[in-house]
């Protein structure tokens, strides 16, 4: 979980600087998404990001009934759509 | 594996979204943004409600995703000739699909330009909203003179005025959607808009014009 949390951090620092976006300092589980100083465009640019980096997109292949709100459930997301299927 | 992109349906405000309407604008991440930034009051919601609803210049839709209703996008006749219209918008709720915020750019234009007979779309954005001026630039608007300059807080912001033409859009759609993340692509064919809305429709008499017939009899 830590790894996956800090693949998609460094993913997110890495999209701000292309986008143009400046995140706020001390980004943890609680941050709300859109206001970690990434706009619409970022967070479409991070998704597709990591769809090269992991080969999923979760938010286009699972049936979420709600997205996520904070950055803590962006990785919950992400750790449920990687989890191998029984 | 099926790819499940969410939809983006598009429905009239009614009386039954006003109070979380209400919410969401009360917001203080979007009243900021807002040219009138004061807390509105129920009853100022429902009297701005009641003349929304007489006027045939302007329509608020709430955008719904999944069914879910999570921002709203209006539109204001600005001029007759060429028929343009402002147009505004916003997310009111936290947890959307990641790239909501294009899907509602892109809606703008979709409806502007394929359901009315605008030949323009104007908007205003405040100069610290660099999130919408990043995506206007993206999208080619084309920047106008600057508008009004206002101040918060002891500090000067610009109002910055940009345009979109019809032919525009219409040359230019496919080019600019291959040019966004694919996902948000995918998930523009999912917006639609509520049907029966004589809203200066293409090929019907402007609103304002049969409104000033009537007038005239």
């Amino acid at each position: 979980m830590t790894d996956l949390r800090d693949t998609i951090l460094d993913s997110m620092r890495q999209v701000a600087l292309i986008s143009d976006c400046t995140l706020v300092d001390n980004i943890d589980d609680d941050t709300v998404l859109l206001q970690s100083g990434l706009d619409s465009l970022g967070f479409a640019m991070l998704v597709a990001q990591l769809e090269e980096e992991f080969n999923v997109d979760p938010f286009s292949e699972m049936e979420l009934a709600v997205y996520p709100r904070t950055l803590g459930e962006f990785v919950s997301a992400y750790q449920s759509a990687l989890q191998p299927s029984e | 594996m099926e790819r499940k992109y969410p939809s983006s349906h598009f429905s009239l405000l009614n009386h039954t979204q006003l109070e979380r309407v209400l919410a969401w604008r009360n917001k203080p991440h979007i009243r900021q943004n807002m040219h009138q930034q004061d807390t509105i009051r129920l009853q100022q919601h429902l009297a701005w409600f009641e003349n929304l609803t007489n006027d045939p210049t302007r329509v608020f839709f709430v955008m719904e995703q999944n069914e879910r209703p999570i921002g709203v996008l209006n539109f204001t006749l600005k001029s007759e000739n060429p028929l343009t219209l402002e147009w505004g918008c916003y997310l009111g709720e936290d947890d959307v699909w990641p790239g909501s915020g294009l899907l509602l750019e892109i809606a703008a234009l979709e409806f502007a330009f394929t359901q009315t007979n605008a030949e323009r779309l104007y908007a205003e954005v405040l100069s610290f909203n660099t999130s919408v001026l990043k995506l206007h630039k993206l999208f080619n608007y084309t920047p106008l003179e600057d508008g009004d300059i206002i101040s918060r807080s002891g500090i000067s912001h610009t109002v910055k005025r940009f345009e979109y033409t019809r032919i525009q859009w219409l040359t230019s759609k496919d080019e600019l959607l291959a040019r966004l993340p694919k996902q948000i692509a995918q998930a523009a064919h999912n917006i639609s808009f509520e049907n029966e809305i004589e809203f200066f429709k293409r090929d019907a008499p402007s609103p304002t014009a049969k409104r000033d017939n009537e007038q005239d009899d």
